[in-house]
């Protein structure tokens, strides 16, 4: 990464290649750490995942020892590690007790209906929570009242009992949407009506997800917008008799975007593994329910493995949330990071 | 002559009873799917590399044994034709159907003899015993069995059933292979069973689909597929037989019961697994609690009738004597706890005084902690709630440990770690496969053995007695005789004993009644 003279002129500054490589350094000590932690902990917590995976009734001692020895789990733990590290330089993220499956191909398998879970209630919670924050704009109002009091109870109210309360009104009572799982399992639908059959699945845990990030979203954004409100600028656009809806976009939605940024992307670094509770009281086969038959199987390899993406989700995503900083707001593209 | 009271009351019955079984005379409908929940995704669908129950519900469907159990103990043939067994208890012969595995391939005495010796023995938790007696196999031809046995074995037979571990593999997919890592095992099972695997979308779903010429019975099966959908919530499970998109859930909580009972489209049934009871372990090594009569004593003061009335939701009975007496041959009439230790807090209390217990400060006597297996059986977690405040009463403090299971298993079998235990135990349906673990000095240490870590040469010898005989009546009394020392010395205190329930939809049929195990689906049909 050295400067090229025609690149755009920010990109070249000396301190941002500084920044980028130090920012990224980090990030790979902190997923290492978090590996070695996750390890351990793992490893250490009682339990057994042979137990789980020959079944309650003691088994035939040979043939314990067969899966210990198959699974590598007859070494000594500093040796178990290791072997976790040379794999993982391979690429190989280790095998599914549980499962017999690759860790990485469930992982994947998994996260990919975790993120049609999550990224379309993140974007919707994220575009609809500006939105409400922007409306919202006169503290003090009725509006404001209200959509600050809904927030307040979005915020607060755990995902497990909504999603119960949905599931009670709009699956058994009304009889509208389908209760748990992703697909109708019985007819076996194929091709656009599948589809649909997915669509119609999605809606009751999306909601429930939806709720809980718009008002997250709400209220970090309306803070941030009452904020620039406040701004001397405001005064001087409004008495150059700017409308109020030029002065909301030009001025102070910029302004307020950074806290906003933040906290989206804080969320999106946590769409693999936010959704835990949702995925489990609607059956969803995401990562989240993968996570909680994990744990109770002790299908170390997997767990290991979530963690792992996760960390690395969680890192991304705030790297790549500090980089959105330069794009939106000209004064960091300027000064340079503050701690720099 | 009868009174009109009587008649009136006889003729109602009548009524009623007819009532309840409406639709049991209508002649079955043909087609549909069948869901019904598992609470896991199974780690395979094979019935005996693992005794878990979402791999038996699913294997014990794909595969079969040679035999079935009827729910009052009587043998039905399945992969076995027929049979006979020699006046010793040593040989069995037996004469095989002509089945044919899902890949098409023959089955043959050859299968029974690699699955037997070479498969269930090595991989099947509770087919082990079986496996250590048999001493060898011949197969005359490719529809004849010999199995010679090294010691009669009492519940041979009943090893042979697929819930029991006994269930035949494929010899042709496995015969040289690594068992734990072939497909067949892993993702693809090929059984004999009336449905074959289709599908299995991991954390979703499995598939089995109708066999079109079974062999055992061709008018059968009636369902054209089944599908097992993976619901580890157990409200999501109850919420998706409301809604209609599972039919059965097995293994409920018992806490839905009300929200069953009160729906006209739900009902609910008495499921044909083996039955069992829930059970507390007393630490026999640990003071006070090996004194027997402090066991006694704290067996005294729980008020049993009411633990069934309200926290087990009236499902079951208290256990009278120390097995359960939904086993009938094992029953001593001798024996009767209600009489024995009636819940009594003052004769409690002079117990404890007896043993030396003496109250202290603040009229307590000693602390105990009570580990309990609420992750699989939350039931017993308030059952020690209520117990605490019972034992409150006689000056005992207890403090519950609520654990899931890695955690259960290792603070009670393997550190010994706890007082008393409360878990549920099955029976495997024979006390040789099920309840000899409680109470054997063997099975100290074990996974789900004898917690109390209780030893008793005279009860050893009287299990070992009741394998080694043949005929339950032969049996029958040496367990009888084991359960009378049992009652006395008191390691383990009855709670309950049930039998699991089914909540199902009402127009699921057919399923029950017929052999011990998840339901039989050959004969399971769906009502229009």
């Amino acid at each position: 990464l050295t400067a090229s003279p025609n690149a755009h002129p920010w990109w070249t500054e000396n301190w941002l290649v500084r920044y980028v490589l130090s920012r990224l350094a980090w990030a790979v000590v902190t997923v290492l750490a978090v590996m070695v932690i996750n390890f351990l902990v793992i490893h250490i917590a009682p339990g057994d995942p042979v137990q789980a995976l020959v079944g309650d009734f003691p088994a035939p001692p040979e043939y314990v020892a067969t899966i210990r020895h198959q699974f590598g789990l007859d070494r000594p733990l500093p040796t178990q590690l290791w072997l976790y590290f040379i794999h993982f330089a391979h690429g190989d993220l280790g095998f599914s007790f549980a499962n017999r499956l690759p860790v990485l191909d469930l992982i994947l398998d998994r996260a990919r209906w975790t993120l049609l879970l999550m990224i379309p209630a993140l974007t919707l919670a994220s575009f609809a929570g500006v939105a409400l924050a922007l409306v919202a704009t006169r503290p003090g109002s009725t509006l404001d009242g209200g959509i600050t009091a809904i927030s307040l109870i979005g915020y607060s109210v755990p995902v497990f009992w909504l999603g119960q309360i949905l599931v009670l009104v709009f699956a058994i009572d009304l009889e509208w949407l389908p209760a748990q799982g992703m697909t109708s399992a019985r007819d076996a639908p194929s091709g656009a009506a599948a589809v649909l059959d997915i669509g119609w699945h999605l809606i009751l845990p999306a909601f429930c997800v939806t709720i809980y990030y718009l008002a997250v979203v709400t209220r970090v954004a309306r803070t941030a917008v009452v904020q620039s409100l406040r701004q001397d600028f405001v005064l001087t656009a409004q008495s150059k008799g700017m409308s109020r809806r030029r002065i909301l976009w030009r001025h102070v939605l910029p302004n307020a975007l950074i806290p906003v940024i933040t906290v989206i992307g804080y969320n999106f670094g946590y769409s693999l593994t936010g959704a835990i509770l949702v995925e489990s009281v609607f059956a969803w086969p995401g990562l989240g329910n993968l996570f909680i038959s994990s744990i109770t199987n002790r299908d170390y390899p997997v767990l290991e493995g979530i963690f792992l993406v996760t960390a690395v989700t969680v890192v991304v995503a705030n790297v790549i949330t500090d980089m959105l900083y330069f794009v939106v707001d000209p004064r960091v593209r300027v000064a340079g990071p503050a701690d720099d | 002559m009868p009174s009109l009271k009587r008649v009136i009351a006889a003729v109602t019955f009548g009524v009623c009873a007819s009532l309840a079984h409406p639709v049991t005379a209508q002649t079955p409908h043909r087609g549909g799917t069948a869901v019904f929940s598992l609470s896991q995704d199974p780690a395979t669908i094979n019935p005996v590399v693992s005794s878990n129950i979402p791999e038996r519900q699913l294997g014990c469907i794909v595969y079969q044994g040679l035999i079935e159990v009827t729910d009052d103990y009587k043998i039905l043939p399945l992969l076995a034709k027929s049979w006979t067994v020699s006046p010793d208890g040593l040989t069995y012969n037996f004469t095989l159907a002509a089945a044919k595995w899902h890949d098409g391939q023959l089955f043959t005495s050859d299968d029974v003899k690699y699955s037997l010796l070479e498969f269930n023995r090595k991989y099947s938790a509770i087919f082990a015993a079986a496996g250590r007696v048999i001493d060898s196999i011949v197969t005359p031809t490719r529809d004849k069995v010999v199995i010679k046995l090294k010691q009669p074995f009492g519940p041979f037979m009943i090893s042979l059933g697929c819930m029991q571990g006994g269930a035949i593999m494929p010899a042709h997919l496995y015969r040289g292979t690594n068992v734990l890592t072939n497909t067949t095992t892993t993702s693809a099972p090929v059984g004999t069973g009336a449905f074959k695997f289709e599908q299995w979308k991991h954390g979703e779903f499995v598939r089995l689909t109708k066999v079109p010429d079974y062999y055992a019975e061709p008018e059968r099966p009636y369902l054209d597929a089944l599908v097992a959908k993976i619901i580890v919530q157990p409200a999501a499970r109850i919420q998706a037989l409301q809604t209609g998109e599972v039919d059965l859930v097995q293994f409920p909580a018992q806490s839905s019961l009300p929200v069953i009972k009160a729906n006209p489209k739900l009902k609910v049934v008495t499921s044909d697994v083996a039955p069992l009871s829930e059970i507390g372990f007393f630490n026999t090594t640990r003071k006070p609690l090996d004194d027997k009569r402090v066991r006694q004593a704290l067996f005294m003061a729980t008020n049993r009738d009411y633990l069934l009335k309200t926290v087990f939701f009236g499902i079951g009975s208290v256990g009278i004597m120390p097995f359960t007496t939904d086993i009938a041959w094992l029953a001593n009439p001798a024996i009767d706890y209600r009489k024995l230790y009636p819940f009594d807090a003052k004769k409690a209390n002079t117990l404890l005084d007896e043993a030396g217990a003496a109250r202290g400060v603040g009229g307590k006597r000693f602390g105990v902690h009570i580990a309990v297996l609420a992750s699989q059986y939350p039931e017993l977690q308030q059952a020690a709630q209520a117990i605490k405040s019972m034992w409150q009463a006689i000056g005992v403090d207890v403090s519950i440990d609520s654990l899931e299971d890695a955690t259960y298993l290792k603070r009670v079998y393997t550190d010994g770690d706890f007082d008393i235990s409360f878990i549920a135990y099955t029976t495997f349906s024979d006390p040789a496969l099920g309840i000899t673990r409680s109470f054997a000095t063997a099975s100290i240490g074990k996974p789900f053995g004898n917690a109390a870590k209780y030893s008793n040469p005279k009860v050893d010898a009287l299990f070992e007695q009741g394998e080694r005989s043949t005929t339950p009546e032969e049996r029958g009394v040496f367990y009888q005789q084991a359960q009378a020392i049992l009652a006395e010395d008191l390691p383990v205190m009855q709670l309950r004993q049930f039998r699991e329930l089914n909540f199902a939809s009402k127009n699921l049929m057919g399923l029950w009644g017929v052999v011990q195990g998840n339901g039989r689906w050959t004969d399971a049909w769906i009502a229009r």
